[in-house]
């Protein structure tokens, strides 16, 4: 891991960067949302601070899920109409290849890794809730259809978006496996994510 | 407990008042988005600081609790800690399948339930569902085949397979209070299915939306929960602790009425074996014969025939009588006495003998209650009219039995039968002490005289054994009523 150091353009902070694919970070102290481009720092939005509503976890935070190490990257928070719910960008075992999102939503707690799409994905207009769709190899159960927005981000984060932006998604469940799966349809991008549901009790943090 | 409830203030993020009355509202978690108000039911929206006033639902007192469960209150549950922080009245009407002798079918009915949604304090959440028939955990669920009930079919959640679906149906809210983290409006719906397995049932619910399309699907699984362990979850509550006492005080006055109703029962159930002894020793120690004589009679003991006379004597004898008793005796004479013309056919002729005991018999005992039996013995087919006066020491009747005997056999169309009456006894009761004479007519057609044979029989006291018998029944009837009222009383087992 190739650590980076920036310094916030909005309160100067200095910010250690860890993740070689983050192109955002949320400055942890002025609420600055930055874009990280080859041009170099673009402070973007109102500055947003998540309101906190308890969590274990935390940007920074390491400990173990399970058998595996994880560190907390960032964080995501969307709202929707019936609530929000928080996204954290890990790092699991060392391995800073693959993202992993820990979704956290009313204390249930499902370890999402992305999955690429093979082939058609249904259009979110196009889908129901009720009916089973195909993806990739998977039957998937739709559970839920609705659409959030960014409520605001923390840390560093592989994508750029900008609070308020509008996500569509679906939430199912992979019949046959008892999978969770979600699928965002973000702005010039759709991710079709795995998930496994974690106990609260799986979840071990260190500092 | 305390201490606990400390650390879950602690993480309050909001305390306010109501917008619509005023009232004073926790929040206690902070992902709470809506909060009911317990005072007037208006569902504020607690993600910004205006707490407008999204809905109103009806008043709380509409929708009492079930039981002892209340908002605010901490249970143990999974090894933490969790606190009620709100409370939805669902109405579901819904088909219930059911299977009797062979046959199956569906039921329409209509039921009522609270879901309660508690929160421990790391922000786990899981719902008690409490209705008429108990409680139930129920906890998010995700399944390895997901499907919703197509009408009456389902798959099984765990393998796939068809099961069984027990209910199915749709679900509205009455009420909301305390918090929640989606929003409650009244009219809210799901549709549910409902299939039970290994002790649980498993639950496939769809939030709707306002066309009445499906929003979401989830899934639940839910666990029945005993009283006495949802009691036990909460022991360490105040509330709890405070309602336990207030009901151990409820028991212990309900126990003590109780032990005093069953000791009222059983002094009636002794009472009544008293009264079945008191019985029996009257039935067969009923008193000594007072008196006992047969008439007509070679040797008539205390008694002697004072008269011997035909009707037409009798009834003059009758006529002169001092006392108004002997002159309803007359009356009571049968008609032959009074209608017997002098030209008497020899079969038609009657006999009348006046018997009357010689000596005085003394009564000593005041209220002393006696029977006097009197009896025909008939050796043929006749009849004979009797009457047996009791007279005081100045020659007054004070009781008098009269009375017709008779014996004839019928011919019937297939047997002969007996048509007789041949005992007739009376209870009297003997006023002051003092000493009495026994005064008996007999009359009866002259040329059948030998054929019948009169007893008279005093006894004392041998009647209350028929008293004891009534109060027998009276006493066994209020035992009974004593006895159930013992056993419904309730010493409660719920709070």
């Amino acid at each position: 891991m190739e650590e980076k150091t920036i310094n916030c353009p909005s309160c100067g902070a200095q910010l250690k960067l860890k993740y070689r694919f983050s192109k955002m970070v949320g400055c942890p102290y002025c609420g600055q949302n930055i874009y990280l481009t080859n041009d170099g720092l673009t402070p973007v939005g109102d500055k947003v601070v998540l309101a906190d509503y308890g969590s274990v976890l935390g940007v920074g935070k390491t400990g173990k899920i399970k058998d595996q190490t994880f560190e907390v990257l960032g964080r995501m928070r969307f709202d929707y109409e019936d609530g929000f719910w928080d996204e954290w960008l890990l790092v699991l075992n060392g391995n800073w290849d693959k993202e992993y999102w820990l979704q956290e939503d009313e204390g249930d707690y499902v370890l999402f890794s992305k999955e690429n799409i093979k082939g058609e994905i249904p259009a979110f207009s196009e889908s129901a809730v009720g009916v089973v769709v195909s993806i990739n190899t998977r039957q998937i159960f739709i559970a839920e259809k609705n659409t959030a927005k960014v409520n605001g981000g923390e840390g560093e984060l592989p994508f750029q978006v900008q609070p308020g932006e509008q996500a569509d998604f679906i939430d199912g469940i992979s019949y046959g496996e008892g999978l969770p799966v979600s699928i965002e349809y973000m702005p010039g991008e759709t991710a079709l994510n795995i998930g496994k549901v974690i106990e609260l009790s799986d979840i071990k943090i260190s500092n | 407990m305390s201490k606990i409830r400390e650390e879950f203030r602690k993480k309050t993020v909001k305390q306010l008042k109501c917008t619509n009355c005023g009232g004073e509202i926790t929040v206690m978690a902070k992902r709470t988005n809506y909060v009911g108000c317990n005072f007037c039911g208006a569902v504020l929206d607690t993600n910004t600081d205006e707490y407008r006033v999204i809905n109103q639902l009806q008043p709380p007192n509409d929708f009492p609790p079930k039981s002892f469960l209340r908002i605010g209150m901490i249970g143990n549950f999974f090894g933490k800690h969790y606190m009620i922080i709100g409370r939805t009245r669902w109405q579901s009407n819904y088909m219930e399948y059911w299977a009797e002798d062979g046959e199956t079918g569906w039921d329409a009915e209509t039921w009522e339930y609270d879901e309660w949604v508690l929160i421990s304090e790391d922000s786990q959440y899981f719902y008690v569902i409490e209705d008429a028939s108990g409680y139930a955990i129920s906890r998010s669920y995700t399944p390895k085949f997901p499907n919703i009930n197509q009408g009456s079919n389902i798959k099984d959640f765990d393998i796939g397979k068809n099961r069984q679906l027990l209910e199915y149906g749709g679900s509205n809210v009455l009420f909301f209070e305390g918090e929640s983290t989606y929003q409650i409006k009244p009219g809210d719906a799901v549709h549910f299915g409902m299939y039970e397995k290994s002790k649980k049932a498993y639950v496939v619910e769809s939030r709707l939306n306002t066309e009445g399309k499906i929003k979401e699907i989830e899934f639940f699984s839910e666990t029945p929960v005993i009283y006495a362990d949802m009691l036990k979850a909460f022991e360490d509550d105040d509330t709890v602790k405070s309602r336990k006492e207030e009901i151990k005080g409820k028991l212990n006055e309900l126990e003590i009425k109780k032990k005093k109703r069953k000791t009222t029962a059983n002094l009636f159930f002794i009472a009544c074996i008293a009264v079945l002894l008191c019985f029996f020793y009257t039935l067969y120690n009923s008193g000594d014969d007072f008196l006992t004589q047969q008439f007509p009679c070679s040797d008539c003991g205390k008694f002697k025939i004072v008269s011997d006379k035909q009707p037409e004597a009798v009834v003059q004898k009758q006529s002169v009588g001092k006392t108004q008793k002997q002159t309803s005796l007359k009356k009571m004479q049968p008609a032959p006495v009074k209608t017997q013309s002098p030209a008497i056919h020899p079969d038609s002729a009657r006999t009348i003998l006046t018997y009357e005991s010689g000596e005085l018999i003394s009564v000593d005992t005041k209220d002393r209650i006696f029977t006097i039996k009197l009896s025909a013995k008939f050796a043929g087919e006749t009849e004979c009219f009797v009457v047996l006066e009791v007279l005081n020491d100045s020659n007054e009747v004070v009781q008098q039995i009269a009375q017709e005997f008779h014996y004839y056999v019928e011919e019937g169309s297939e047997d002969d039968y007996v048509d007789s009456n041949e005992s007739e006894s009376k209870d009297f009761q003997i006023d002051k002490n003092a000493a009495y004479k026994i005064r008996l007519i007999t009359d009866m057609p002259e040329k059948n005289k030998d054929q019948i044979t009169f007893k008279l029989t005093l006894n004392k006291a041998s009647v209350m054994s028929s008293y004891f018998l009534i109060l027998l029944f009276l006493f066994i009837f209020i035992w009974v009523a004593l006895y159930l009222r013992y056993k419904m009383t309730k010493t409660g087992k719920k709070l």
